[in-house]
Parts: structure tokens; sequence; C-alpha cells
């Protein structure tokens, strides 16, 4: 048996010299600009991007009023600019298909909940399905924090997002192999394209993955014991076919939610201010022009939902 | 549970400490529940159908071996009946039912039959024909009733090829199930080198390239000959992968236990003729149709013309076997072509000479030749319609020609990335032999250290640059 148990160690040990040499080599190695293990392996996720500026900007500009988290929803959705605009401090840390496993890491580990603030939750229907490993990936790759770049790795286990940190650990992050040409300011981008014809129907989302609620559940955990405030956005779509029948039982849930924690859910995805595809850039974000309108309409409905929210922000300037 | 997933890289370990902990008696207990739970994994519920085919044919075995005669055949005729009756029911009834309404409708006849909204049992083709073996084994008196239900339950449940195989005997494992095994060094290390080039063949290669061949069988309308032909070819290695891959994985997982199940490969696209390839490719399925239908049938001591139609029939039905589609009964008739063809080339000296020479460089040319025709039969065996499959050979036939170097069909997968993946494929196509040789203990001759470091960079590889999406095995769906 003792003979076995060397054997399985130095097997073992092995292993590990093997892997981490050929993630040294194929993470150093560079062809056009990019590493060759983003070649080799498409979930790979490149140095740079809206993620990067993102993490960088956070730090620089604190304290903020209002933080918002979900998706590119989010990050192509909330206009820090409009909301200064009307004294609000707010910075947008959405994520490429960021969902409530990333949010949970990023506010735990990143944002650091504090009272007095407010986050605005973005959830849209693809929020509760998918495996997340993209949204992952670009923020272990992006990140300076390595507590936030373990944690994603290696919770839920996925050899994917493991492969990504041992990247992470060899990766020059100096060179920037993907550029964010769209980024704007405090974690927002703005798109200029403008949606011409209706967008094709979107799949309908898959099965609700439980570890998704449960991570949502995470999420408020840490923010009431901030003592931050929090609120369910759903930001307006092109209305496809199909989009009404699934949205529902979807829109059930979050309503059922916020109900339970006492905030509330303002949905726009069916929204018929919204129904002019001018608004859009594609068949998911809105433009710029969308974005102006959308949060207009937001702030004010937040105003008067619920003007202690927003009142404070004042009184404190 | 998919073997390449992480539940089973925990699942694995556990149950294997668990077997040598536990004392003999209570092995079996803990190898059942293991099956249960890695078979519950799929659909948790289907458990059920499985254990109502257990309990048919345990029974059966045990009233096969008291009775005599015309009651005994009956025993085994309901037996088979009852069995077959599950794997019609979950496999095959929705084809029947809709040739039914296509034959219908041809016929002007407005009748129509509703299908089953029902989701095939994973591998369900696979333990329903060990379980027809055990009951044919008992018949004939090559084997003796288990009377140990648990143990028999085993037999048809063991976790490593209770859903893709390799489809056992009752002769080659229920004593297994009652020998008493030691902990052995030599057992450990030998599954997990099979294991390690099982997953590397599956991960690596087989999934790697699995983007390719989909984008090139989905996208065929616009795709040129040498894009098809590409796509035919990656599909027999992944073929190949997958399922070889899978069958080393059962193999070595249940070697580091102590149990040996049958070789399923051996190097079949070595093969210089196509009988050759069939005692090569999924042996413990086609010596499963040799014992208990081609023999049955008459096998080869009847007539020629005769020997010929039964190859016909039993490649047909084993092609209806592997999934209830016409493009898989034509590529198990066309199999059943090739080895008619084959007998009657036999006629002449120059095949018979060719099949018996040593010469390395004729056998190659055989094995090119013959890999052609095998390539033929995947293409069927892969398009979702016989009508594309001919079409496809069509295009690659009269070498149809396209402009793009990179077609938008694949255009998602970067040059770079293409090029890593078919050097991966041409690296295995030339080490394969080697390293199956040094997995299955076959060679002996290179050096501890040699094969330590062989599979343990092996394992490296897989970790890194394996597939690790959702991807099941293609056998599963049989």
């Amino acid at each position: 048996m003792k003979t076995t148990l060397v054997r399985l160690a130095q097997a073992t040990l092995l292993v590990a010299v093997f892997y981490l040499g050929m993630v040294a080599i194929s993470s150093t190695v560079y062809s056009d600009n990019r590493r060759l293990i983003c070649y080799f392996l498409p979930y790979i996720q490149r140095v740079g991007g809206q993620e990067s500026l993102m993490l960088a900007d956070y730090s620089a500009a604190q304290p903020y009023e209002a933080i918002v988290i979900g998706s590119s929803h989010a990050y192509r959705g909330y206009d820090p600019r409009i909301f200064e605009a009307a004294n609000i401090r707010l910075f947008n840390a959405g994520s490429s298909s960021q969902n409530t496993l990333v949010s949970r890491a990023l506010t735990e580990h990143i944002l650091q909940p504090s009272a007095q603030q407010l986050y605005l939750i973005d959830v849209y229907d693809k929020v509760w399905s998918g495996d997340g490993i993209e949204s992952c990936n670009r923020l272990i790759q992006n990140s300076t924090s390595n507590a936030f770049s373990l944690d994603l790795a290696f919770y839920p286990l996925d050899l994917r997002k493991i492969n990504q940190y041992s990247t992470w650990l060899f990766s020059n992050t100096t060179v920037k192999e993907v550029q964010a040409k769209d980024y704007v300011l405090l974690g927002y981008c703005s798109q200029q394209d403008t949606l011409t014809e209706a967008p094709k129907a979107l799949d309908a989302p898959e099965t609700i993955n439980p570890l998704f609620e449960e991570q949502l559940e995470r999420v408020m955990e840490l923010l009431d014991a901030a003592g931050a405030s929090y609120v369910f956005v759903s930001h307006p779509q092109p209305v496809t076919q199909g989009m009404k029948t699934y949205h529902a039982p979807l829109k059930k849930i979050v309503e059922n939610i916020a109900k339970e924690k006492n905030t509330f859910y303002l949905d726009y995805t069916l929204d018929g201010r919204f129904a002019d595809y001018r608004y859009f850039a594609d068949a998911n974000h809105l433009n710029q022009q969308g974005v102006d309108l959308f949060n207009t309409i937001l702030i004010k409905d937040l105003k008067e939902k619920k003007p202690e929210l927003l009142d404070r922000f004042q009184t404190s300037q | 549970m998919l073997f390449n997933s992480i539940e089973f890289l925990i699942f694995f370990p556990t149950v294997l400490i668990l077997y040598f902990l536990l004392p003999h008696a209570y092995r079996w207990m803990m190898l059942l529940a293991a099956s249960c739970l890695f078979y519950m994994f799929f659909i948790p519920q289907y458990i059920l159908i499985l254990f109502i085919t257990i309990v048919i044919d345990y029974i059966a075995g045990i009233y096969i071996a008291r009775s005599q005669g015309r009651r005994k055949k009956i025993y085994l005729v309901v037996s088979i009946i009852s069995t077959c009756l599950v794997l019609f029911v979950f496999k095959y009834y929705n084809f029947f039912i809709d040739n039914f309404n296509t034959t219908a409708t041809f016929l002007g006849q407005e009748m129509r039959l509703n299908n089953l909204d029902i989701i095939l049992p994973i591998g369900l083709s696979f333990h329903t024909f060990q379980s027809l073996s055990y009951v044919v084994e008992v018949y004939r008196g090559n084997e003796k009733p288990e009377p140990h239900f648990g143990i028999y339950s085993l037999y048809v449940m063991f976790y490593p090829q209770l859903v893709a195989g390799p489809i056992e005997r009752p002769q080659n494992m229920l004593y297994q199930f009652h020998e008493k095994h030691s902990f052995s060094y030599g057992n450990l290390s030998s599954g997990l080198k099979l294991m390690v080039w099982g997953f590397f063949k599956k991960v690596v290669i087989a999934d790697n390239i699995s983007m390719i061949v989909d984008a090139c069988f989905a996208h065929h309308e616009t795709l040129g000959f040498k894009w098809l032909l590409l796509g035919s070819y990656l599909f027999a290695i992944q073929i190949y992968c997958d399922f070889s891959g899978y069958s080393d994985i059962a193999i070595g997982a249940a070697r580091t236990m102590g149990f040996k199940l049958m070789e399923n490969f051996r190097n079949p696209y070595a093969a210089t003729s196509i009988k050759e390839f069939w005692s090569r490719w999924h042996i413990s399925l086609s010596t499963w149709f040799r014992d208990y239908l081609y023999i049955p049938m008459g096998g080869n001591r009847k007539s020629p013309a005769r020997t010929n139609l039964n190859l016909f029939t039993v490649f047909s039905v084993s092609g209806f076997w592997h999934g209830a589609n016409w493009t898989f009964v034509i590529w198990g008739a066309l199999h059943g072509v090739y080895l008619i063809i084959e007998n009657l080339l036999k006629k002449f000296s120059w095949f018979q000479n060719y099949l018996t020479t040593e010469n390395r460089w004729i056998k190659l040319v055989g094995a090119i030749i013959v890999f052609q025709f095998v390539v033929v039969g995947w293409i069927f065996f892969r398009a979702p319609s016989a009508s594309i499959a001919v079409s496809m050979i069509g295009d690659i036939l009269t070498l149809r020609s396209q402009t793009e170097d990179l077609p938008k069909a694949l255009s998602g997968i970067h040059p770079i990335s293409l090029q890593f993946k078919l050097v991966l494929v041409a690296l295995f196509l030339l080490l394969d032999q080697r390293i199956s040789a040094i997995a299955t203990g076959r060679n002996g001759k290179l050096s501890l250290v040699a094969k330590l470091i062989l599979f343990t960079f092996l394992t490296a590889f897989i970790l890194l640059f394996g597939y690790w999406g959702d991807v099941e095995f293609i056998y599963f769906q049989f």
C-alpha cells in the first residue's frame, strides 16, 4: 500500500509539473497579439476588454451611491452620466453574461457593499440558465484580486474555469489582447448602432439552474448584512416571438423574491414605450438613444416608487 | 453520470476505496448501490425500467433451468419477448408509427397514429442485449442460473459497462462477482493507464474534432468535396475515439477493482478486409450477433446463397440495433453487402493471396482501401437522412469545387485552432497503436519511468486540452 501511495504522489506531482509547463508555454507565446492558448481553447478569455477597464475603474473613484450588477444588459443599459445629472453617483458593475454566481463573487470580493448604497440588480430572462463559463472566465482573466479569481475558478468546480485561472497566473496583463472601443466610463459601454428590422426570435431560456437562485439569495444576504438597499430591474428588449410566453413565469419568480425581501421589481422588458426599434442597437441591447430614455424613466420611477432611496443621495451632497 | 464529468472524478475513487475497504460479503451491495447512483444521474425514474427487465430475466433464468422441453422454450420466448418489448416501446415504437403514417399518406389513407412522448433510456440496447445473453446461455445450459438476485442485478448494472458496454456474457462476468478480489498495484496501475488513454481519445481527440464534423455535416450543401471528405474522415476518427475511449475507460475502471471485461476494439482501421474490420470493431456486439443470431440462422453451414442472406440480415439488424432510423439500417445493410462481395471475391486466387499476404505495403494499401469503404458507411451513419448521405457521397465523387479557403460554416473555428486539432489527430493516428499496446499491457518494453512520464503527460494534456463542455458519448443514444 505504501508503494501505491508513493507512486500516486509521484504521478500527481508529475501531472502538475507537465500541466503548469504546458500552461506556461501556451500562455506566454503569442501569435498575432494573442496567446496561443486562446487559439487552442476557445473558452479561454483574452486580456483586456470591458471587464478589465471596469475592474480598474471601480477602485479609482469610490465611493458610489448606486451600483448596477448584471449582464451586458447592465453595462450597456445604465449610463452613469445620466445618473450623475440626477445627483446619483452610479457605478456599472455589469459584465458579459454575468449571472448571479458571478454577481455574488463580485459583490463579496470587489464591490464590498456598504450601508446607504442602492444596488440595481438587473435581471433578464436568461440570467437563470446557462453555465456562466464565459462570464466567469472574463473576470478571472482580468481580475487583480486572487481571492476573487480563486472563488470564481473553484466554485462550482469546472475544469474550464480552473484552466482559465492557471492561464491567468502566467498572463502578461500589460499586453491587451482585446480592446473595448465602446467603453465610456465607470463600467458603462455605449452602442451607437440602430436596429433596422425585427430581430430573430431568441431561444427560450433553459430550465432554471437552482444554483443561480441560491447565489441570488447570497447576494441579497450580503447586501442585507451591509445595510445596502436593492431593487430588481429588467431593462427593455425588442419584443420577439415567444418572449411574452416565456417571460411571464420568470417575471413571477422575481416578483415573488422582491415581495419576500420587501423590495420591488421594475420590469421594462415588454414596455410599450420602447416598441420602436430605433432605441436598440441589436436584438438584446439598447443604443445610446434608448439608454437616455430608459435611464430617465428609471430614475423617475425609482423616485416615485421609493423616494427615500434616492432622496438620501441628494441630502448627502 | 458521464465519465467525463467532475462527478465521476469523485465517484470513481470513492467506489474504488470503498470496494477494497469493505469485507467481501458487502462489496456487491456497495457496487450495486453505486451502479444505481451512476445510472440515476441521467433520468432517475428510468431505473424502474431496468429493474423490471432484471426481475423478468432473473425469474426466467431460474424457471428455464428448472424446466425441460417445450416448457423450457416457452419460458425463454416469454423472457425474450418481454425484454425486447421494453426495447421496442422506448426505442422503436415511434419509428414504426412514423413509417406507418408515411405509408398511409402515400396510399391516400387519412389514418394517423400518434407518437409516444418518451425519451430513450440511456444505454437501453446495451443492457437489453446483456440480459438476453444471460437467458439464452442458461437455456443452452452453458451457464447455471444465478440464484443471488443482487449479483444478477449487478451483472446487468455493473457501472463501468452499464450504459455503453462492452456487452458482457454471463460466463465471463457472473463468477467474477462471487470472487474475492484483493487490492493489486498491478491492476490499479494498468486500469488507470487504460482510463487515461480512454479519456485522451474521448475528450482530447473525439470531442475536439466534433465541432468540425458537425459543421461539415450541417452545412454540406455549401461545402466543396475537400471539406466533405475531411468531415467524413474526421467522423470516422471521432466515432472510433469516442466509443473505444468509452470502452477503455470502462475496462480500466473495472480492472482497478480486479474485474476483467472483454476487449471491445483492436485497431479496427488497420483491417485489410471488412470481415477483419468486424473482428476488431465493437467486438462484444459483433460476437453477440454471431453467437445469438448468425449461427442460429445457420451461419455459413448451409449454401453460399443462404450464408450471404444470413450475413445481410444480421448486419441489417445490427444497423437497426444502433438506432431507429433508416440511415442506421442502410449502414448495417451496406456492411452486409461488403461482406457478401468479399465472399464472392474469395473465389479468386489473387484475393485469397491478398488476404493471406504478409507484405506490409500490400497490407497498408489494403487497409487504406478498406477504410474508404468503412467511411462511406460512416457517412450514412452520421448523416441526418439517407438522401443527405447520398448527396454528400455524390459531391465527394464528383469533386465539387469551392472557392473559399475556409468556408463560412467553419468560420467560428480559427485557422490556427483548426491546424492544432488536425496536428493532434495526425499525432494520435501515429501513436495510437503504440500507446494502446502499452496501456493494455501488450507491450512491456517501456521502462517504468518512461511509462510514468508518458501517462502523467497524457493526464496533464487531458486536463488542459480536453474539451470539457457537456458532451455525451455518441453510443449513449443506442
